[in-house]
Protein backbone atom coordinates (compact mmCIF):
# COMPACT_ATOMS: atom_id res chain seq x y z
CA UNK A 1 0.00 0.00 0.00
CA UNK A 2 1.12 3.37 -0.82
CA UNK A 3 -0.60 6.29 1.87
CA UNK A 4 1.79 5.78 4.02
CA UNK A 5 4.11 7.02 1.60
CA UNK A 6 1.92 9.85 0.45
CA UNK A 7 1.73 10.87 4.28
CA UNK A 8 5.35 10.98 4.51
CA UNK A 9 5.57 13.37 1.27
CA UNK A 10 2.69 15.38 2.87
CA UNK A 11 4.12 15.82 6.52
CA UNK A 12 7.72 16.95 4.61
CA UNK A 13 5.66 19.57 2.59
CA UNK A 14 4.14 20.83 5.47
CA UNK A 15 7.34 20.75 7.68
CA UNK A 16 9.10 23.02 4.35
CA UNK A 17 6.55 25.38 4.54
CA UNK A 18 6.37 25.77 8.39
CA UNK A 19 10.06 26.40 7.89
CA UNK A 20 10.48 28.42 4.96
CA UNK A 21 9.22 31.40 6.80
CA UNK A 22 11.08 31.21 9.74
CA UNK A 23 14.83 32.54 10.61
CA UNK A 24 17.54 31.82 13.07
CA UNK A 25 18.08 35.14 15.26
CA UNK A 26 21.64 35.71 15.91
CA UNK A 27 21.10 37.08 19.46
CA UNK A 28 20.80 35.35 22.47
CA UNK A 29 17.22 35.46 24.72
CA UNK A 30 16.76 37.01 27.22
CA UNK A 31 19.66 39.85 26.11
CA UNK A 32 19.56 41.82 28.52
CA UNK A 33 18.56 42.91 32.13
CA UNK A 34 15.24 44.82 32.60
CA UNK A 35 16.19 48.83 32.39
CA UNK A 36 15.28 50.45 35.93
CA UNK A 37 15.72 54.04 35.27
CA UNK A 38 12.30 54.54 33.29
CA UNK A 39 9.91 55.66 36.69
CA UNK A 40 11.66 58.80 36.62
CA UNK A 41 9.30 61.36 35.27
CA UNK A 42 10.08 63.23 32.13
CA UNK A 43 7.99 65.94 30.89
CA UNK A 44 9.27 67.37 27.62
CA UNK A 45 7.35 70.56 27.59
CA UNK A 46 6.79 71.27 31.41
CA UNK A 47 10.44 70.80 32.78
CA UNK A 48 13.24 70.81 30.15
CA UNK A 49 15.98 71.64 32.63
CA UNK A 50 15.53 68.87 34.63
CA UNK A 51 15.36 66.29 32.41
CA UNK A 52 18.07 64.05 32.36
CA UNK A 53 18.25 61.92 29.46
CA UNK A 54 16.32 59.09 30.24
CA UNK A 55 16.37 56.03 28.16
CA UNK A 56 12.88 55.64 27.75
CA UNK A 57 13.13 54.63 24.22
CA UNK A 58 16.56 55.05 23.97
CA UNK A 59 18.61 52.35 26.28
CA UNK A 60 21.81 50.89 27.13
CA UNK A 61 24.17 48.28 25.57
CA UNK A 62 23.73 45.70 27.64
CA UNK A 63 25.72 45.99 30.44
CA UNK A 64 24.41 49.59 32.37
CA UNK A 65 26.44 50.86 33.50
CA UNK A 66 26.57 54.12 31.53
CA UNK A 67 23.04 54.61 31.21
CA UNK A 68 22.77 57.86 32.28
CA UNK A 69 25.04 58.77 29.48
CA UNK A 70 22.86 57.40 26.41
CA UNK A 71 21.98 59.76 23.92
CA UNK A 72 17.96 61.17 23.50
CA UNK A 73 16.80 60.30 20.03
CA UNK A 74 15.22 63.03 18.60
CA UNK A 75 12.36 64.11 19.33
CA UNK A 76 13.22 63.26 23.00
CA UNK A 77 11.87 60.38 25.07
CA UNK A 78 8.06 60.05 25.95
CA UNK A 79 6.89 62.49 28.71
CA UNK A 80 5.32 59.66 30.78
CA UNK A 81 4.24 60.48 34.50
CA UNK A 82 5.52 58.59 37.05
CA UNK A 83 1.86 57.70 38.30
CA UNK A 84 1.36 56.41 34.85
CA UNK A 85 3.47 53.22 35.03
CA UNK A 86 2.04 49.73 35.42
CA UNK A 87 3.58 47.73 38.07
CA UNK A 88 0.88 44.67 38.45
CA UNK A 89 -1.02 43.12 35.64
CA UNK A 90 -3.85 40.55 36.01
CA UNK A 91 -5.40 38.42 33.67
CA UNK A 92 -7.81 35.81 35.29
CA UNK A 93 -8.49 33.41 32.04
CA UNK A 94 -4.92 33.12 32.23
CA UNK A 95 -4.03 32.47 35.49
CA UNK A 96 -1.86 35.79 35.13
CA UNK A 97 -1.29 38.32 38.35
CA UNK A 98 2.17 39.39 37.96
CA UNK A 99 4.05 42.59 38.83
CA UNK A 100 5.39 44.66 36.44
CA UNK A 101 8.77 45.50 35.30
CA UNK A 102 10.00 47.98 32.71
CA UNK A 103 11.40 46.84 29.54
CA UNK A 104 13.08 49.17 26.73
CA UNK A 105 15.06 48.05 23.54
CA UNK A 106 18.07 46.05 23.78
CA UNK A 107 21.12 46.32 22.20
CA UNK A 108 20.03 45.03 18.51
CA UNK A 109 17.15 47.02 18.56
CA UNK A 110 14.72 44.04 19.58
CA UNK A 111 12.16 44.33 22.31
CA UNK A 112 13.98 44.03 25.41
CA UNK A 113 12.62 40.69 27.56
CA UNK A 114 13.02 40.16 31.37
CA UNK A 115 16.05 38.52 32.13
CA UNK A 116 14.57 36.36 34.37
CA UNK A 117 11.90 33.97 32.96
CA UNK A 118 9.23 34.46 35.72
CA UNK A 119 9.08 38.39 35.61
CA UNK A 120 6.44 39.96 33.02
CA UNK A 121 8.01 43.96 31.57
CA UNK A 122 5.95 47.10 30.34
CA UNK A 123 7.72 47.98 26.97
CA UNK A 124 8.56 51.97 28.22
CA UNK A 125 8.71 53.32 25.04
CA UNK A 126 5.25 53.16 24.56
CA UNK A 127 2.11 54.78 25.90
CA UNK A 128 1.68 53.71 29.69
CA UNK A 129 -1.92 51.36 29.97
CA UNK A 130 -4.84 53.50 29.57
CA UNK A 131 -2.98 56.51 28.04
CA UNK A 132 -4.45 57.04 24.57
CA UNK A 133 -1.87 54.42 22.35
CA UNK A 134 -0.78 51.07 22.43
CA UNK A 135 0.81 50.13 25.70
CA UNK A 136 2.64 46.46 25.26
CA UNK A 137 3.75 43.98 27.51
CA UNK A 138 5.91 41.07 27.45
CA UNK A 139 6.55 38.16 29.16
CA UNK A 140 7.73 34.49 28.97
CA UNK A 141 5.41 31.45 27.74
CA UNK A 142 8.25 28.85 29.62
CA UNK A 143 11.62 29.10 30.63
CA UNK A 144 14.15 26.20 29.89
CA UNK A 145 13.09 23.95 32.39
CA UNK A 146 8.96 24.67 32.70
CA UNK A 147 6.19 27.58 32.12
CA UNK A 148 6.60 31.12 32.61
CA UNK A 149 3.83 34.10 33.58
CA UNK A 150 2.44 33.95 29.64
CA UNK A 151 2.14 29.86 29.19
CA UNK A 152 -1.49 30.12 28.98
CA UNK A 153 -1.55 33.85 27.17
CA UNK A 154 -2.29 31.77 23.95
CA UNK A 155 -5.85 30.61 25.45
CA UNK A 156 -7.27 34.05 26.17
CA UNK A 157 -10.33 35.14 23.95
CA UNK A 158 -11.78 37.69 22.67
CA UNK A 159 -13.65 39.78 25.77
CA UNK A 160 -11.22 38.22 28.26
CA UNK A 161 -10.37 40.89 31.11
CA UNK A 162 -6.98 42.14 31.66
CA UNK A 163 -6.67 44.57 34.40
CA UNK A 164 -3.60 46.61 35.00
CA UNK A 165 -2.98 48.51 38.23
CA UNK A 166 -0.78 51.48 37.48
CA UNK A 167 1.72 53.27 39.72
CA UNK A 168 -0.68 55.96 41.04
CA UNK A 169 -3.41 53.03 42.03
CA UNK A 170 -5.89 53.54 39.33
CA UNK A 171 -7.33 50.14 37.61
CA UNK A 172 -7.21 50.01 33.75
CA UNK A 173 -9.28 47.18 32.37
CA UNK A 174 -9.05 45.59 28.94
CA UNK A 175 -10.85 43.25 26.93
CA UNK A 176 -9.57 41.21 24.62
CA UNK A 177 -10.16 41.79 21.19
CA UNK A 178 -8.33 38.79 19.47
CA UNK A 179 -5.06 36.64 19.76
CA UNK A 180 -2.89 36.43 16.90
CA UNK A 181 0.34 34.19 16.10
CA UNK A 182 2.73 35.35 13.48
CA UNK A 183 6.55 34.20 12.74
CA UNK A 184 9.13 36.48 14.12
CA UNK A 185 10.35 37.23 10.40
CA UNK A 186 7.09 38.48 9.48
CA UNK A 187 6.49 40.32 12.99
CA UNK A 188 3.91 43.09 12.42
CA UNK A 189 5.66 45.86 14.08
CA UNK A 190 2.86 48.69 12.71
CA UNK A 191 0.30 46.77 14.07
CA UNK A 192 1.76 45.78 17.13
CA UNK A 193 3.69 49.04 18.02
CA UNK A 194 1.58 51.51 15.93
CA UNK A 195 -0.67 54.96 16.59
CA UNK A 196 -3.90 54.06 18.07
CA UNK A 197 -6.69 56.32 18.47
CA UNK A 198 -7.53 55.12 22.00
CA UNK A 199 -6.48 52.96 25.07
CA UNK A 200 -5.22 49.91 23.53
CA UNK A 201 -2.97 46.97 24.91
CA UNK A 202 -0.81 43.97 23.12
CA UNK A 203 0.29 41.06 25.49
CA UNK A 204 3.57 39.46 23.49
CA UNK A 205 4.71 36.04 24.33
CA UNK A 206 6.42 33.13 21.93
CA UNK A 207 4.90 30.68 20.05
CA UNK A 208 4.99 27.92 17.30
CA UNK A 209 7.73 25.58 17.30
CA UNK A 210 10.81 26.13 19.24
CA UNK A 211 14.07 26.37 17.11
CA UNK A 212 16.61 24.54 18.86
CA UNK A 213 19.80 25.57 16.53
CA UNK A 214 18.75 29.46 17.92
CA UNK A 215 17.38 28.85 21.13
CA UNK A 216 14.48 30.87 20.21
CA UNK A 217 10.38 30.30 19.25
CA UNK A 218 9.88 30.59 15.91
CA UNK A 219 6.28 32.73 16.71
CA UNK A 220 5.20 35.38 18.67
CA UNK A 221 1.57 35.33 20.10
CA UNK A 222 -0.27 38.86 20.25
CA UNK A 223 -3.29 39.48 22.15
CA UNK A 224 -5.03 42.78 21.46
CA UNK A 225 -7.35 44.21 23.82
CA UNK A 226 -8.91 47.24 24.61
CA UNK B 1 -0.14 18.65 -16.70
CA UNK B 2 -1.75 15.12 -17.71
CA UNK B 3 -5.22 14.61 -16.51
CA UNK B 4 -5.88 12.13 -13.80
CA UNK B 5 -7.75 9.74 -16.66
CA UNK B 6 -5.06 9.47 -19.00
CA UNK B 7 -5.33 5.62 -20.19
CA UNK B 8 -1.46 5.40 -19.76
CA UNK B 9 -1.74 6.52 -16.08
CA UNK B 10 -3.94 3.27 -15.35
CA UNK B 11 -0.76 0.96 -16.02
CA UNK B 12 1.70 2.83 -14.67
CA UNK B 13 0.65 3.66 -10.56
CA UNK B 14 3.47 5.38 -10.16
CA UNK B 15 2.01 8.68 -11.96
CA UNK B 16 -0.70 9.34 -10.16
CA UNK B 17 1.52 9.48 -7.01
CA UNK B 18 3.27 11.74 -8.59
CA UNK B 19 0.40 13.77 -10.02
CA UNK B 20 -1.00 13.87 -6.62
CA UNK B 21 2.29 15.06 -5.00
CA UNK B 22 2.88 17.86 -8.07
CA UNK B 23 -0.73 19.25 -7.42
CA UNK B 24 -0.12 18.64 -3.60
CA UNK B 25 2.94 21.10 -4.19
CA UNK B 26 1.08 23.53 -6.49
CA UNK B 27 -1.80 23.90 -3.83
CA UNK B 28 0.34 24.34 -1.28
CA UNK B 29 2.07 27.30 -2.56
CA UNK B 30 -0.88 29.09 -3.82
CA UNK B 31 -1.81 28.83 -0.28
CA UNK B 32 1.23 29.70 1.82
CA UNK B 33 1.61 32.39 -0.57
CA UNK B 34 -2.03 33.42 -0.26
CA UNK B 35 -1.78 33.29 3.62
CA UNK B 36 1.84 35.19 3.83
CA UNK B 37 0.38 37.93 1.96
CA UNK B 38 -2.48 38.52 4.11
CA UNK B 39 -2.08 42.36 5.69
CA UNK B 40 -2.29 41.88 9.42
CA UNK B 41 -4.98 43.94 10.89
CA UNK B 42 -6.03 44.65 14.64
CA UNK B 43 -8.99 43.10 15.67
CA UNK B 44 -11.50 44.50 17.50
CA UNK B 45 -13.59 47.66 16.60
CA UNK B 46 -13.11 50.50 14.79
CA UNK B 47 -12.48 54.36 15.99
CA UNK B 48 -15.04 56.89 14.93
CA UNK B 49 -15.51 60.52 16.00
CA UNK B 50 -16.80 63.56 14.42
CA UNK B 51 -16.45 67.36 13.99
CA UNK B 52 -17.77 70.87 12.85
CA UNK B 53 -15.84 72.67 10.63
CA UNK B 54 -18.50 74.72 9.13
CA UNK B 55 -17.85 78.36 9.93
CA UNK B 56 -21.27 80.06 11.13
CA UNK B 57 -23.28 76.96 11.01
CA UNK B 58 -25.25 76.31 14.62
CA UNK B 59 -23.46 73.59 17.41
CA UNK B 60 -24.55 70.20 16.31
CA UNK B 61 -25.51 66.61 16.96
CA UNK B 62 -23.43 63.99 14.87
CA UNK B 63 -25.00 60.47 15.39
CA UNK B 64 -23.54 57.06 13.78
CA UNK B 65 -26.35 54.41 12.93
CA UNK B 66 -25.97 50.93 11.69
CA UNK B 67 -27.12 50.14 8.06
CA UNK B 68 -28.29 46.85 9.04
CA UNK B 69 -30.31 48.37 11.96
CA UNK B 70 -29.43 48.48 15.90
CA UNK B 71 -28.56 51.15 18.33
CA UNK B 72 -27.71 54.83 17.02
CA UNK B 73 -24.62 56.14 18.56
CA UNK B 74 -23.97 59.82 19.52
CA UNK B 75 -20.45 60.65 17.85
CA UNK B 76 -20.74 64.44 19.28
CA UNK B 77 -24.15 66.50 21.04
CA UNK B 78 -23.77 69.79 21.16
CA UNK B 79 -20.50 70.15 18.89
CA UNK B 80 -20.22 73.96 17.98
CA UNK B 81 -17.84 74.85 14.89
CA UNK B 82 -14.05 73.66 15.79
CA UNK B 83 -15.48 71.24 18.02
CA UNK B 84 -13.41 67.66 17.09
CA UNK B 85 -15.35 65.26 19.54
CA UNK B 86 -13.72 62.25 21.04
CA UNK B 87 -13.32 58.74 18.81
CA UNK B 88 -15.79 56.12 20.00
CA UNK B 89 -15.69 52.65 19.50
CA UNK B 90 -17.81 50.81 16.79
CA UNK B 91 -18.24 47.65 15.55
CA UNK B 92 -16.99 46.98 12.38
CA UNK B 93 -19.82 47.35 9.82
CA UNK B 94 -21.62 49.83 7.54
CA UNK B 95 -23.33 53.15 9.20
CA UNK B 96 -25.04 55.88 8.09
CA UNK B 97 -24.33 59.20 9.55
CA UNK B 98 -26.32 61.95 10.05
CA UNK B 99 -26.42 65.71 11.39
CA UNK B 100 -28.98 67.83 13.19
CA UNK B 101 -28.91 71.08 14.94
CA UNK B 102 -28.27 70.07 18.86
CA UNK B 103 -31.42 68.97 20.50
CA UNK B 104 -33.03 68.41 17.66
CA UNK B 105 -35.20 65.11 17.54
CA UNK B 106 -33.39 62.04 16.31
CA UNK B 107 -36.60 61.50 13.73
CA UNK B 108 -36.34 64.64 12.22
CA UNK B 109 -34.87 65.25 8.81
CA UNK B 110 -30.65 65.71 9.05
CA UNK B 111 -29.20 68.53 8.03
CA UNK B 112 -26.11 66.44 6.34
CA UNK B 113 -25.65 62.91 5.91
CA UNK B 114 -24.09 59.79 4.64
CA UNK B 115 -23.15 56.48 4.66
CA UNK B 116 -19.23 55.25 5.22
CA UNK B 117 -17.93 51.68 6.51
CA UNK B 118 -15.56 51.09 9.10
CA UNK B 119 -13.30 48.49 9.42
CA UNK B 120 -11.47 46.68 12.42
CA UNK B 121 -8.85 48.69 13.67
CA UNK B 122 -9.49 51.51 11.71
CA UNK B 123 -9.69 55.37 12.61
CA UNK B 124 -12.19 58.14 10.78
CA UNK B 125 -13.38 61.38 11.34
CA UNK B 126 -16.44 62.38 10.03
CA UNK B 127 -15.85 66.09 9.24
CA UNK B 128 -18.55 68.56 8.65
CA UNK B 129 -17.00 70.41 5.96
CA UNK B 130 -17.12 73.64 3.50
CA UNK B 131 -18.95 76.76 3.79
CA UNK B 132 -22.40 77.53 5.65
CA UNK B 133 -23.97 78.27 1.77
CA UNK B 134 -22.40 74.39 0.90
CA UNK B 135 -21.56 72.23 3.61
CA UNK B 136 -21.46 68.38 3.20
CA UNK B 137 -20.25 65.94 5.40
CA UNK B 138 -16.75 63.85 4.60
CA UNK B 139 -15.27 60.79 5.98
CA UNK B 140 -11.89 60.97 6.82
CA UNK B 141 -10.10 57.71 7.11
CA UNK B 142 -7.20 59.09 9.77
CA UNK B 143 -3.69 57.62 8.80
CA UNK B 144 -2.46 55.49 11.23
CA UNK B 145 0.85 54.61 10.12
CA UNK B 146 3.62 54.86 11.92
CA UNK B 147 5.86 58.14 11.69
CA UNK B 148 9.70 57.46 10.95
CA UNK B 149 11.53 57.06 14.57
CA UNK B 150 11.36 60.47 16.65
CA UNK B 151 8.88 61.69 13.94
CA UNK B 152 5.16 62.59 14.07
CA UNK B 153 2.30 63.05 11.51
CA UNK B 154 0.20 65.96 11.07
CA UNK B 155 -2.35 67.12 8.61
CA UNK B 156 -4.22 70.04 8.65
CA UNK B 157 -7.75 71.15 8.14
CA UNK B 158 -8.68 74.24 6.69
CA UNK B 159 -11.80 75.22 7.94
CA UNK B 160 -11.66 79.58 8.22
CA UNK B 161 -13.74 81.01 6.42
CA UNK B 162 -11.29 84.65 6.35
CA UNK B 163 -9.47 82.24 4.42
CA UNK B 164 -9.28 80.92 1.12
CA UNK B 165 -5.81 78.85 1.64
CA UNK B 166 -3.34 78.29 4.44
CA UNK B 167 0.45 77.77 5.20
CA UNK B 168 1.06 76.12 7.99
CA UNK B 169 5.05 76.48 9.29
CA UNK B 170 6.76 75.10 12.02
CA UNK B 171 9.06 78.26 13.18
CA UNK B 172 12.12 77.21 12.61
CA UNK B 173 11.16 73.93 11.05
CA UNK B 174 9.47 72.66 8.35
CA UNK B 175 6.13 73.83 6.31
CA UNK B 176 3.65 71.54 7.07
CA UNK B 177 1.03 72.93 4.83
CA UNK B 178 1.62 74.79 1.79
CA UNK B 179 -1.55 76.75 0.19
CA UNK B 180 -4.31 74.37 1.60
CA UNK B 181 -7.48 75.06 0.56
CA UNK B 182 -10.06 75.78 2.41
CA UNK B 183 -12.55 73.10 3.25
CA UNK B 184 -10.23 70.39 1.76
CA UNK B 185 -7.62 68.00 4.61
CA UNK B 186 -3.93 68.17 3.68
CA UNK B 187 -2.61 64.63 3.39
CA UNK B 188 -0.25 64.11 7.01
CA UNK B 189 3.02 65.51 6.71
CA UNK B 190 6.30 63.92 8.72
CA UNK B 191 7.62 66.24 11.31
CA UNK B 192 9.88 65.93 13.35
CA UNK B 193 8.47 65.39 17.19
CA UNK B 194 8.92 67.71 19.99
CA UNK B 195 7.40 70.86 20.77
CA UNK B 196 6.57 73.74 17.68
CA UNK B 197 5.33 76.91 17.22
CA UNK B 198 3.44 77.24 14.78
CA UNK B 199 2.33 79.78 13.02
CA UNK B 200 -0.69 79.85 10.32
CA UNK B 201 -0.45 82.74 7.27
CA UNK B 202 -2.85 83.65 4.98
CA UNK B 203 -3.46 85.99 2.62
CA UNK B 204 -4.80 88.97 4.42
CA UNK B 205 -4.75 88.09 7.78
CA UNK B 206 -2.32 88.89 10.42
CA UNK B 207 -0.34 85.22 11.21
CA UNK B 208 -1.44 83.34 13.82
CA UNK B 209 0.84 81.29 16.32
CA UNK B 210 -0.01 78.25 18.50
CA UNK B 211 2.24 75.82 20.62
CA UNK B 212 1.82 72.37 20.43
CA UNK B 213 3.58 69.69 22.10
CA UNK B 214 3.72 67.04 19.70
CA UNK B 215 4.31 63.56 20.59
CA UNK B 216 7.02 61.23 18.72
CA UNK B 217 4.88 58.41 17.19
CA UNK B 218 1.85 60.70 17.32
CA UNK B 219 -0.31 61.21 14.46
CA UNK B 220 -2.40 64.65 14.79
CA UNK B 221 -4.65 67.15 12.80
CA UNK B 222 -4.39 70.87 13.13
CA UNK B 223 -7.76 72.58 12.84
CA UNK B 224 -7.55 76.32 11.46
CA UNK B 225 -10.23 78.35 12.37
CA UNK B 226 -11.84 81.61 12.68
CA UNK B 227 -11.36 83.44 15.46
CA UNK B 228 -13.10 87.23 15.96
CA UNK B 229 -11.83 87.98 12.10
CA UNK B 230 -8.12 86.27 12.68
CA UNK B 231 -7.14 82.78 12.25
CA UNK B 232 -6.69 80.30 15.01
CA UNK B 233 -5.38 76.78 15.22
CA UNK B 234 -6.34 73.59 17.62
CA UNK B 235 -4.01 70.93 17.60
CA UNK B 236 -6.09 67.63 18.13
CA UNK B 237 -4.85 64.14 18.58
CA UNK B 238 -5.97 61.46 16.22
CA UNK B 239 -3.47 58.64 17.57
CA UNK B 240 -0.44 58.18 19.79
CA UNK B 241 2.43 54.96 19.36
CA UNK B 242 5.70 54.47 20.53
CA UNK B 243 8.47 57.13 20.20
CA UNK B 244 10.79 54.07 18.51
CA UNK B 245 9.87 50.78 17.77
CA UNK B 246 11.47 47.90 18.17
CA UNK B 247 12.59 45.50 15.56
CA UNK B 248 11.20 42.15 15.14
CA UNK B 249 9.66 40.07 17.50
CA UNK B 250 10.18 39.50 20.76
CA UNK B 251 12.68 36.41 22.24
CA UNK B 252 9.92 35.46 24.87
CA UNK B 253 10.14 31.84 25.49
CA UNK B 254 13.17 29.24 26.92
CA UNK B 255 12.18 26.24 25.11
CA UNK B 256 11.23 24.56 28.59
CA UNK B 257 7.81 23.12 27.54
CA UNK B 258 8.03 22.93 23.59
CA UNK B 259 6.98 19.63 21.85
CA UNK B 260 9.32 18.02 19.12
CA UNK B 261 7.23 20.37 16.78
CA UNK B 262 5.58 23.01 18.70
CA UNK B 263 3.81 24.67 21.67
CA UNK B 264 0.88 26.08 20.49
CA UNK B 265 -0.04 23.49 17.75
CA UNK B 266 -0.70 24.61 14.21
CA UNK B 267 -0.71 28.42 13.44
CA UNK B 268 -3.39 29.65 12.67
CA UNK B 269 -2.79 31.00 8.86
CA UNK B 270 -1.75 27.64 8.27
CA UNK B 271 -4.92 25.75 9.14
CA UNK B 272 -6.31 26.53 5.58
CA UNK B 273 -3.10 24.83 4.59
CA UNK B 274 -3.43 21.51 6.77
CA UNK B 275 -7.48 21.33 5.85
CA UNK B 276 -6.62 21.73 1.92
CA UNK B 277 -3.74 19.57 2.25
CA UNK B 278 -5.61 16.97 3.90
CA UNK B 279 -8.35 17.36 1.61
CA UNK B 280 -6.02 16.58 -1.36
CA UNK B 281 -4.73 13.77 0.58
CA UNK B 282 -8.11 12.39 0.52
CA UNK B 283 -8.44 12.75 -3.04
CA UNK B 284 -4.92 10.79 -3.52
CA UNK B 285 -5.95 8.16 -1.36
CA UNK B 286 -9.05 7.98 -3.64
CA UNK B 287 -7.97 8.39 -7.35
CA UNK B 288 -5.10 5.71 -5.86
CA UNK B 289 -7.72 2.94 -5.05
CA UNK B 290 -9.94 3.72 -8.27
CA UNK B 291 -6.89 3.38 -10.13
CA UNK B 292 -5.62 0.22 -8.31
CA UNK B 293 -9.54 -0.85 -8.82
CA UNK B 294 -8.83 -1.02 -12.97
CA UNK B 295 -5.98 -2.04 -13.20
CA UNK B 296 -6.50 -5.45 -10.78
Amino acid sequence: MRPPRAAALLAAALVLAGCAATRSPASDAPASGPSSTAAAPTAVASSPAAAPASPGGAPAAIPAPGEGSVPVPAGGPRAVDAGSVPVRLQVPAAGIDVPLIDLGVAGDGTLEVPADYQQVGWFDGGPPPGDVGPAVVAGHVDSKSGPAPFFRLRDLAAGDEVRITRADGAVVVFHVDGVEQYAKDAFPTATVYGPVPGPALRLLTCGGSFDRSSGHYRDNVVVYAS
Amino acid sequence: MEPISDPRGLRRTARPASLAAAVLTAVLLVLLTATGARAATVPGDAWVRAGHLVPGLQAMDVTATPAGGGTTVDLALGAGYGDVAPYQRLAPGAYTAEVRPAGAARTSAPVLSSTFTAEAGKAYTLAGLGSLQAPRLATLQDDLTPPPAGQVRVRVLPAASAAPAVTVTARNGPVIADGAAFGQPTAYASVPAGQWVLETAAAGLPAATATVDLAAGGVYTLVVVDAGGALGVRAVTDAAGAAAMPVGGAQTGGGGTATATSVTGTRPEFAPVVAGAALLLLAAALVRRRVHGRTA
